[in-house]
């Protein structure tokens, strides 16, 4: 009992002496503006990277003669070639002249300067959603394979 | 070249609501996959995969939604503050999805290893059921044998002595006399019931159905032709060492195959890539000897001691039912089994099919006390 109280005061001295008389933290590391949009990239990296991953597995499992790995296959493709096309299009926002988009007709009718392949990969990757939709039908369909093979008992 | 934004901003907005959706649907399909099978390790990865398939979509859309709504609605320091948050939640659904796929093949060797264990204790019940059948069949048969020849061993003395003094009786007396009428149906009966006493020592016949005239020796080979591909597959050193003269008796060519296999499995599966059994048949006096012996890693006498205890296992979803089987198959068959075993050597077993093994006589039955 005697102990605990004697830790107790120690802990709390402790806290009162750092809280008044602070001292720099020398091994926090701080983090600058451009970490978020890397932290950002390499999760469209290892998103991309898993995603080929779960296709080689598919295919070295011989798994692609069911249909519904297949489609799951088919959406694995489709949503790395999404991160792929958004890896880019970040990079390409990053790169993009201010002065390329104009805002003058208000955000709903923005025009963009294509003056170059950087400015092309941007526009393109604003459509993004063309990739991401059917990457994610795919994988719906995929799981209602799956379903009907799970009623047919096909599989076990 | 000018291009409008106007089309990627409707994309954007459409594609982003069609997202959600989607992505709602497929959590909705994995968890009724999940639902209907628990157990499933496939359908675990699918759930968890679509899980963060949807948070994913869910984030990233309602970001993009809120980014248009917020800057068409004349809010657009608003979306500056929130931007770099909706972004952080879009890196860490990437990083989940990721981390969720990196253990498909994980969830794909558990799903495979489960399907196979499935498969094989739907075998081995079917197996261990006919086994059983079969074992209840024999038991049957002994039972009705001995109760029939009891009763037969316990009337036919008196039974003879009635029949024999009442035709004796028969012949003596006079034929005039009016007890001859009644001694004739003594007689007649007497000799019905040594009818019936025949019929009942006929009954012990009827074993020859489960036991037919065998070599011991081709049981053995057949047995080893069966297992090989198990014995190759395992890379074991098999040594044979048959009888030359044929071990010819009355046995259950099926039952002692399914207990020499099982008893050969388990030294196949205790014993180490590359090593080696030994597999003896010999006669021993009246006896016939059958001596299996392996390299393997042998057992602690406290599981020797309970090895023949119906549903002990040491195996992973074993039964504990093999040996006991196997017990029962050799004593049906009037043998003995034996286990001797030491840690770190290997194991033994030996299985003497005695006298019996031979021919069996009527008198081999014994009545039932």
């Amino acid at each position: 009992m005697r102990r605990d109280a004697a830790q107790w005061r120690w802990w709390l001295g402790a806290t009162v002496a750092l809280t008044f008389w602070p001292q720099a933290a020398t091994a926090i590391q701080t983090h600058g503006h451009p970490e978020g949009l890397y932290a950002h990239q390499l999760g469209h990296f290892f998103f991309l990277a898993t995603m080929v991953y779960l296709c080689w597995q598919f295919w070295r499992q011989n798994l692609l003669r069911r249909r519904s790995f297949h489609r799951i296959y088919w959406a694995c493709l489709l949503f790395a070639a999404w991160n792929l096309l958004t890896f880019l299009g970040h990079m390409a926002e990053e790169r993009l002249d201010a002065a390329a988009i104009d805002s003058t007709a208000g955000h709903l009718f923005r025009q963009l300067h294509i003056t170059d392949l950087n400015a092309l990969i941007f526009y393109l990757a604003k459509l993004d959603h063309i990739i991401l939709i059917p990457a994610l039908w795919f994988f719906y369909l995929g799981l209602r394979a799956f379903r009907t093979e799970q009623r047919e008992g096909i599989g076990r | 070249m000018i291009w409008s934004m106007t089309p990627a901003l409707v994309v954007d907005i459409l594609g982003s609501s069609l997202a959600i959706v989607l992505a709602g649907l497929c959590y909705a399909t994995a968890g009724r996959l999940l639902r209907e099978e628990p157990d499933n390790a496939l359908w675990c990865f699918l759930f968890w995969f679509s899980a963060a398939l949807a948070i994913f979509a869910l984030s990233r859309s309602v970001g993009h939604i809120l980014k248009h709504v917020l800057i068409l609605s004349g809010y657009p320091q608003t979306w500056k503050t929130l931007a770099p948050y909706s972004g952080a939640i879009n890196t860490l659904t990437f990083i989940l999805i990721a981390s969720v796929t990196i253990f498909f093949q994980q969830f794909q060797a558990i799903y495979t290893r489960m399907s196979a264990n499935h498969a094989e204790m739907q075998t081995f019940s079917r197996d261990l059921l006919n086994l059983n059948r079969d074992l209840e069949t024999m038991v049957m048969e002994r039972t009705m044998a001995e109760m029939a020849l009891g009763v037969a061993d316990g009337i036919r003395n008196p039974i003879c002595v009635i029949g024999g003094f009442s035709r004796l009786l028969l012949k003596r007396l006079d034929p005039e006399d009016p007890t001859r009428e009644w001694l004739t149906t003594i007689a007649a009966e007497t000799k019905r019931m040594e009818e019936m006493v025949a019929k009942f020592e006929s009954l012990a016949e009827k074993r020859e159905y489960f036991f037919a005239q065998e070599d011991l020796n081709k049981v053995v080979q057949s047995t080893l032709t069966t297992l090989a591909p198990e014995f190759a597959h395992k890379e074991i050193d098999l040594q044979t060492y048959l009888s030359p003269e044929p071990l010819l008796g009355k046995i259950n060519g099926h039952l002692l195959r399914v207990a020499l296999s099982h008893v050969l499995r388990n030294a196949i599966e205790a014993t180490p890539r590359g090593g080696g059994i030994t597999l003896t048949t010999r006669k021993e006096g009246e006896q016939a000897r059958l001596e299996i012996e392996d390299t393997g890693r042998g057992m602690p006498p406290e599981v020797v001691e309970q090895i023949f205890t119906p549903f002990y296992t040491t195996k992973i979803g074993g039964t504990g039912l093999g040996l006991v089987f196997v017990r029962q198959i050799v004593e049906e068959h009037r043998g003995d089994i034996q286990i001797e075993s030491h840690v770190g050597q290997g194991t033994r077993v030996y299985i003497d099919l005695p006298q019996r093994f031979a021919p069996r006589q009527e008198s081999d039955f014994r009545p039932l006390k």
